[in-house]
């Protein structure tokens, strides 16, 4: 009977030759690390299996992890974002791996910002080259010669990687704005215990619900110079933003007041929020509003999302923003190319993480290239994230290719390219067969960065591309997320 | 305490509480009207004339008890049907789940899922019943979810405001909405005829029938079942407790603010003193203008506690 269940569940399970396989080897053999999971699910049966799944799709309901879909027909109906009871495992020696080099880029990636916005060392060195940083609409000249707290620019940092048909973990891009999905990873978690309580009495696996104290933590550690009572606060563009239940839940797990910019306001040249009893002072900001929109004063004049003067606050050290503003330069995705001349650079170490080969189509060698083999390589703005404007050269007709080639010539700057990096797979279980099957996977890792202390959570999101053969993950585009264990 | 989530506390514990008294009298008054002991020509208009009264609006002319049901129950352009109070009193707790607790925020959206997917032909046609029954229980759910899982703080005070003085507003509607059916069914009616039942119903709408029989040892009449609901001290559901509880819970948020002319405090306190010593003499043997003198008294107190606290 066991048997019968077991191959029900995986009978659709090819494992592939083309694809590093995070759970089966190429024999079809279930790795080690995997066993007792395995074991369970055999063990569970499938009747077990999809009350498990529905009564976790029923918790993320009633707790509002959901997005809205609006129609002509339906008000608001709400659906949740996909989630897998498979967890991805990750050994402990994979993890020390992967944490020393998301923190090795951290600690970079920081230098490296507080460089552009002082003396431009890097950039006299010819390292990299200047119009590279100033092109970037996310540089940011009023942040030029000011230092925050500690010199830390990115408090945090969310590191896409992936894990390629060679076995090697390779950073995809670094994400130094308001990376997201943290909230999935501690809400996963709670899910998974509850469905599959078996489980963690088999395995030891590192916790993920300490990220919100170490991000107050993280915020506290970058006050501002004098303040002895400092309060945080997290900024939210508001309750219609897709990521409102993150910021939410955030604000509930620290503790702290979940604010608007209608919420705050400046005087000479200090922040404060409007309450109950008056205004009271506001200190340290975790703001999960994009540099464009903080300040009508500063930036954008049309942002209605915006707090007038909270630069000027910035700016006269009476507030600290977290992250700082300006930092997106160092994200888009033709200064990632550099991110391991930049790592020997300032720390004068090897990079632990592998960056993917990266062309630069602005560069004459690297647009030949890319120009002559579109359908070997994956072709990506340096701006947008998402997942919105990549193509896959595998997929694309000779029409597509002829206009991709089109797009490029015309704004050489805007594209990169890279080869078609080969997402490992992961036994996935997808509802309209029943079954598990292999699906894509990569890994966001989030790391914490204040004045004296630093946090890699321990695990991340695996983010799941559902439809069969999709290598973009993004929710946006359909993806799912599953847990994350770093066994101890 | 930002000003701004006050004001979205304040106004989810309204719409819980709206909602709670909407359902409740839906299901009493409709259910009770079936065997009702009055051969009224037009008992059943009067029924959904009703109903729409309470429901806050006019909606007039109806007299398809379908289409009535629908505009009280589901209806998305009628701000005040049961499915908009629902959203709005998630709409508004959604602004503070951060402060709030798990367990209360779940019970809400809970509840808000449990109207916006309801069947609304099941409701018109047998889901009447069910659909006000199990909203009643969640409302109870989410109220012992705010007493149990929250620091008894200035957020669940809040809360507990909103819920309060919505309560009283509800009370005073009840008894004027069925004031205004008695004095229709008097209308119409040739002999003299036994109010009993309706006062029952009236009680019962507020859940205190059986502790009113406990109370004055006797079948309800009119002035019991007026005193009873207005002025009783150990009636939970009485005007006087609900602004007594008001009372209270502004004291946890004003914490030591003194009452002082002029302000929410000094408002509320000297109107709680004024009902404790008020008779149904007082009241009158039509209390019609008493119960309109009580609506602006309660309008008053909202405004002036929005005015001192929720706006900055």
């Amino acid at each position: 009977m066991q048997r019968q269940r077991q191959e029900n569940f995986f009978e659709l399970y090819q494992p592939s030759d083309k694809f590093y396989d995070e759970v089966f080897d190429q024999a079809g053999k279930v790795k080690p690390g995997y066993q007792k999971i395995f074991d369970h699910f055999k063990d569970l049966g499938k009747e077990d299996f999809l009350r498990l799944f529905e009564e976790a799709k029923t918790s993320f309901f009633n707790q509002g992890i959901t997005f809205a879909v609006y129609s002509d027909t339906e008000h608001g109906t709400e659906k949740i974002f996909p989630f897998d009871l498979f967890p991805r495992i990750i050994s402990p020696t994979e993890w020390q791996h992967l944490e020393e080099g998301v923190l090795q880029r951290t600690r970079a990636i920081n230098a490296f910002i507080h460089d552009i916005y002082h003396k431009q060392k890097i950039i006299k060195d010819k390292v990299i080259p200047g119009e590279l940083i100033f092109s970037s609409k996310n540089y940011q000249k009023l942040m030029k010669d000011f230092s925050p707290p500690g010199d830390i620019y990115c408090h945090i940092s969310g590191t896409d990687i992936i894990r390629h048909s060679d076995g090697e973990f390779y950073v995809l891009e670094d994400n130094l704005r308001s990376p997201s999905g943290v909230s999935y990873v501690i809400n996963n978690r709670i899910a998974l215990k509850r469905g599959l309580v078996g489980l963690f009495n088999t395995n030891k696996v590192e916790s993920v619900s300490d990220y919100p104290e170490h991000l107050l933590k993280t915020l506290h550690s970058v006050h501002p110079h004098g303040m002895e009572e400092t309060t945080c606060v997290l900024y939210t563009p508001g309750s219609f933003n897709s990521a409102y239940f993150e910021h939410a839940f955030l604000a509930q797990r620290m503790g702290i007041e979940l604010v608007e910019g209608q919420d705050l306001f400046v005087e000479h040249d200090y922040v404060y929020m409007k309450t109950i009893y008056g205004k009271r002072k506001v200190d340290v900001i975790y703001r999960r509003v994009d540099d464009n929109f903080i300040d009508p004063e500063a930036f954008n004049k049309d942002s209605l999302l915006g707090v007038p003067g909270l630069m000027r606050a910035y700016l006269a050290e009476n507030v600290t923003l977290v992250n700082a503003p300006g930092t997106g330069f160092a994200d888009d995705k033709a200064v990632y190319t550099y991110v391991p001349d930049i790592i020997k650079y300032y720390l004068d170490e090897e990079p632990i993480l592998n960056n993917v080969r990266t062309y630069r189509c602005e560069i004459d060698e690297d647009y030949k290239y890319v120009m002559e083999n579109i359908d070997k390589l994956v072709v990506k703005p340096v701006d947008e994230a998402g997942g919105y404007g990549i193509t896959i050269g595998t997929t694309l007709t000779k029409a597509e290719i002829k206009e991709v080639q089109q797009r490029i010539t015309a704004d050489r700057r805007k594209y990169i390219a890279q080869p078609i990096m080969s997402l490992s797979v992961h036994a996935t279980y997808i509802e309209d067969s029943h079954s598990f099957e292999p699906r894509h996977v990569d890994l966001r890792t989030y790391t914490l960065f204040g004045k004296g202390c630093h946090h890699v959570l321990k695990g991340g999101l695996s983010r799941v591309a559902l439809k069969k053969g999709n290598l973009i993950v993004n929710s946006s585009q359909g993806g799912g997320s599953k847990d994350t264990w770093v066994l101890k | 305490m930002l000003s701004r989530v006050a004001n979205n506390l304040y106004w989810a514990g309204r719409y819980i509480e709206r909602c709670d008294h909407t359902a409740r009298f839906i299901n009493i008054n409709y259910f009770s009207s079936l065997d009702t002991p009055n051969n009224l020509p037009e008992k059943e208009k009067l029924v959904l004339e009703s109903l729409l009264f309470m429901a806050g609006n006019d909606y007039q002319g109806q007299t398809n008890e379908k289409e009535v049901l629908h505009h009280i129950g589901f209806d998305k352009d009628n701000p005040l049907s049961i499915l908009n109070t629902a959203r709005s009193a998630r709409t508004n707790a959604h602004g503070t789940r951060h402060l709030i607790s798990s367990e209360t925020w779940e019970a809400i959206n809970k509840f808000y899922h449990f109207v916006n997917t309801y069947h609304v032909d099941t409701f018109v046609s047998t889901g009447l019943y069910d659909l006000t029954t199990k909203l009643n229980e969640a409302c109870s759910t989410i109220r012992e979810k705010i007493i149990r899982t929250l620091l008894h703080d200035e957020v669940w005070a809040l809360l507990m405001l909103g819920i309060h003085l919505e309560r009283a507003f509800q009370i005073t509607r009840l008894i004027n909405t069925k004031l205004l059916d008695i004095k229709k069914i008097e209308a119409q009616s040739a002999d003299h005829y036994d109010l009993t039942y309706e006062w029952a119903t009236l009680l019962r709408c507020a859940e205190v029938y059986d502790m009113s029989k406990k109370f004055y040892r006797s079948t309800p009449n009119k002035s019991q079942t007026i005193e009873f609901l207005l002025l009783n001290a150990k009636n939970p559901k009485s005007l006087r407790s609900n602004i007594d509880k008001v009372y209270s819970y502004l004291n946890r948020i004003g914490g030591k603010r003194e009452a002082a002319p002029g302000n929410i405090e000094f408002e509320v306190g000297k109107y709680l003193c004024e009902l404790q010593y008020v008779t149904m003499e007082d009241v009158g043997e039509d209390p019609t203008d008493f119960i309109l003198a009580t609506f602006d008294r309660l309008h008053a107190i909202g405004e002036k506690f929005e005015a001192d606290y929720l706006f900055f």
